[in-house]
């Protein structure tokens, strides 16, 4: 009796069949042509994430080459090593200075005529090649010099011979031209040193070495404010258009229930001090005591649509280094250029989740830390070398997921990041 | 449908052609919308259920193996929605109950084979939340009581303790609405006779 109910049932569960209303429909193709928009939402916050990292990239690189620089230009340089150690002794530097490197052969174009001629000689099959090598003499001097690598079957031949004979003459000295006092050089300013080289641009045959080469370098001075005051603290003011973005929704709970996702504007005022390294580099640090981090959303449940506001605040940590650009003088002001990356660690003071009319904490459905990069650029207005006002925009980029999950929905069904287009400005003041 | 056109229908869909969708949906929701009254508590519900399943149907589709069917595919996460929507939904305390104390019922296994598929239908929906999706997923979908604790997360002895409730009230109310629907008819035939 008990297997012939249950067979009974099965049978007509089987062939049971009910055309949904029209409305269901409806959700899922909206559901799927809010998929769309997120894979191309996506796709914009990976070209996002990859301009930033880039952008960071190149900053990150650009300090590694100035720190390389600076390790080795007073070891190749001695104008460099000059400046460094204040040794320079120049005048009328407000028009840019040519000196002579009289040193022959440099330019990589040349190297080509050696080589093609070398091939001519050698005959095929025949290697030789010829090297340029620039190195330091004991005098600190950049010479210039030659190595010929030619095979032993080439040497046997004697095919090395005539590049043997129409090597460059070994280098020259430097003409660094006369020595001056550099007077007009203040406090405030140094000279930064950049090399040109200028090769085949001389037409006086004084100049041409052996193989018709007329190379030189060209160094030009140029004049800069230097940030003797080092130190620097102040206020900084931020205005968050923020995003918190789940980025896994393929498989949650509430994946055709999220929608109309929107930014939210915030405020934040914290302190900030930095300390200005010599040359154009600064390390920033601020300090949020309360930054949000908001989104707006529609979320639809048992037939009803409620309006949602998620917010999340941290107190916040940013440590940035920044890069000063050449800055122009207008009297007392001085004004240039700031890039700036570096990264942010918060921690969770609170979080809410107000639905329709009701808020109610969901503090623990959320990690506590917020890690993630910064990167943005702006402009910085000096007055006096005392106060700085600097604007700038900025990006912030969570990296770690900061839903901890709860009950109903498990951590890997709604991976959240928080993403932050920001705006600020910050007030300094150097001693 | 053969399976060929499932094939050519499913890669249409996951290039995101809308008439595919469209028409994927139109035909096997008929068939799942009656799985999901069965196990939701109301046709709201059914239809929340049905929405959320598909829209997993559309967004797996390139997860598809052709080796199953599409619509005992379509039937399986359906089914799995219908179980995540009751794990959320749940508010009764399982609790293990001796078998030696079943009960003996009386109740006509003809009864059910007499008896409209949507009549039975609303009596399963009205039973208790657990009970339903027990007796559903046992007899309808022919799943063990060990894989249904596994689902549910419940002991096995637990599923048959609720098993065997629901049957026992499913049966109860198959009685009751057929002696009803007996009563009305010979009810209807005497004032036929009178008035006849």
């Amino acid at each position: 009796m008990d297997k012939k109910f249950t067979k009974a049932y099965k049978e007509k569960y089987e062939n049971f069949s009910e055309t949904p209303p029209d409305s269901a429909w409806r959700a899922v193709s909206d559901a799927l042509e809010m998929d769309r928009k997120l894979a191309r939402n996506n796709k914009l916050r990976i070209s996002a994430i990859i301009a930033a990292l880039s952008l960071i990239f190149i900053i990150a690189g650009f300090y590694g080459f100035e720190i390389l620089n600076s390790k080795l230009a007073p070891k190749t340089n001695p104008i460099a090593r000059m400046n460094l150690e204040k040794q320079l002794l120049l005048s009328n530097i407000e028009s840019p200075k040519n000196i002579r490197e009289s040193i022959s052969a440099n330019a990589s174009s040349t190297q080509k005529n050696k080589r093609h001629n070398i091939k001519g000689i050698a005959g095929k099959g025949k290697k030789i090649k010829m090297q340029s090598h620039e190195l330091t003499a004991h005098s600190g001097r950049p010479i210039r010099n030659y190595t010929l690598n030619a095979s032993k079957k080439a040497k046997e031949n004697g095919h090395d011979s005539w590049l043997r004979n129409n090597m460059p003459a070994q280098p020259k000295s430097v003409n660094l031209g006369t020595p001056i006092v550099a007077s007009s050089i203040s406090e405030q300013e140094s000279l930064e040193i950049k090399k040109i080289d200028r090769s085949a641009q001389l037409s006086s045959p004084k100049s041409q070495d052996k193989m018709g080469l007329m190379p030189f370098s060209h160094y030009t001075f140029i004049r800069r404010q230097e940030f003797y005051r080092r130190f620097f603290v102040g206020l900084a003011f931020s205005l968050n258009n923020s995003w918190i973005v789940n980025s896994n929704l393929q498989s949650a709970n509430n994946q055709n229930s999220l929608d109309y996702i929107q930014p939210v504007f915030n405020t934040s005022i914290g302190l900030a001090a930095g300390y200005q390294m010599k040359g154009r580099k600064a390390v920033i640090s601020e300090f949020f005591y309360n930054s949000a981090i908001s989104q707006n959303y529609m979320s639809y449940s048992s037939g009803l649509v409620h309006k949602n506001e998620l917010s999340l605040n941290y107190t916040q940590m940013n440590l940035m280094m920044a890069f000063n650009s050449i800055g122009r003088n207008f009297g007392k002001f001085n004004i240039h250029s700031v890039l700036y990356s570096g990264f942010h660690l918060g921690y969770l003071t609170s979080a809410t989740e107000q639905v329709d009319e009701s808020a109610q904490s969901v503090y623990h459905d959320y990690r506590k830390f917020n890690l993630g990069v910064i990167t943005g650029a702006g402009y910085a207005l000096t007055w006096n070398n005392r106060i700085t006002l600097m604007v700038s925009a900025r990006l912030n980029f969570g990296v770690n997921n900061v839903y901890a999950g709860n009950g109903y929905v498990p951590v890997e069904f709604n991976k959240t990041f928080n993403e932050v287009i920001s705006g600020g400005a910050g007030l300094f003041y150097h001693f | 449908m053969t399976k060929e056109e499932d094939i050519a229908l499913i890669e249409k869909c996951i290039n995101n052609c809308k008439l595919s969708q469209s028409r994927l949906f139109n035909v096997f929701s008929p068939r799942m919308y009656g799985i999901c009254l069965s196990y939701a508590k109301n046709r709201d519900a059914a239809k929340d259920i049905l929405q959320e399943g598909f829209i997993k149907v559309f967004r797996n589709l390139n997860s598809f193996v052709h080796e199953t069917s599409l619509e005992s595919w379509i039937r399986r996460i359906i089914i799995n929605t219908a179980i995540d929507h009751y794990r959320k939904s749940i508010k009764v305390i399982w609790v293990r109950q001796d078998l030696s104390d079943e009960l003996e019922y009386s109740a006509d296994p003809d009864v059910l084979a007499k008896m409209e598929a949507r009549q039975i239908l609303t009596l399963v929906q009205e039973l208790p939340e657990g009970y339903k999706m027990v007796f559903n997923l046992y007899v309808a979908e022919g799943f063990t009581h060990k894989e249904i604790g596994y689902m549910l997360g419940i002991s096995e002895g637990t599923s048959k303790s609720q098993f065997f409730h629901a049957k026992k009230m499913l049966q109860d109310k198959v009685n009751k609405l057929y002696r009803e629907i007996s009563t009305a008819e010979v009810d209807r035939e005497e004032v036929e006779v009178i008035y006849g």
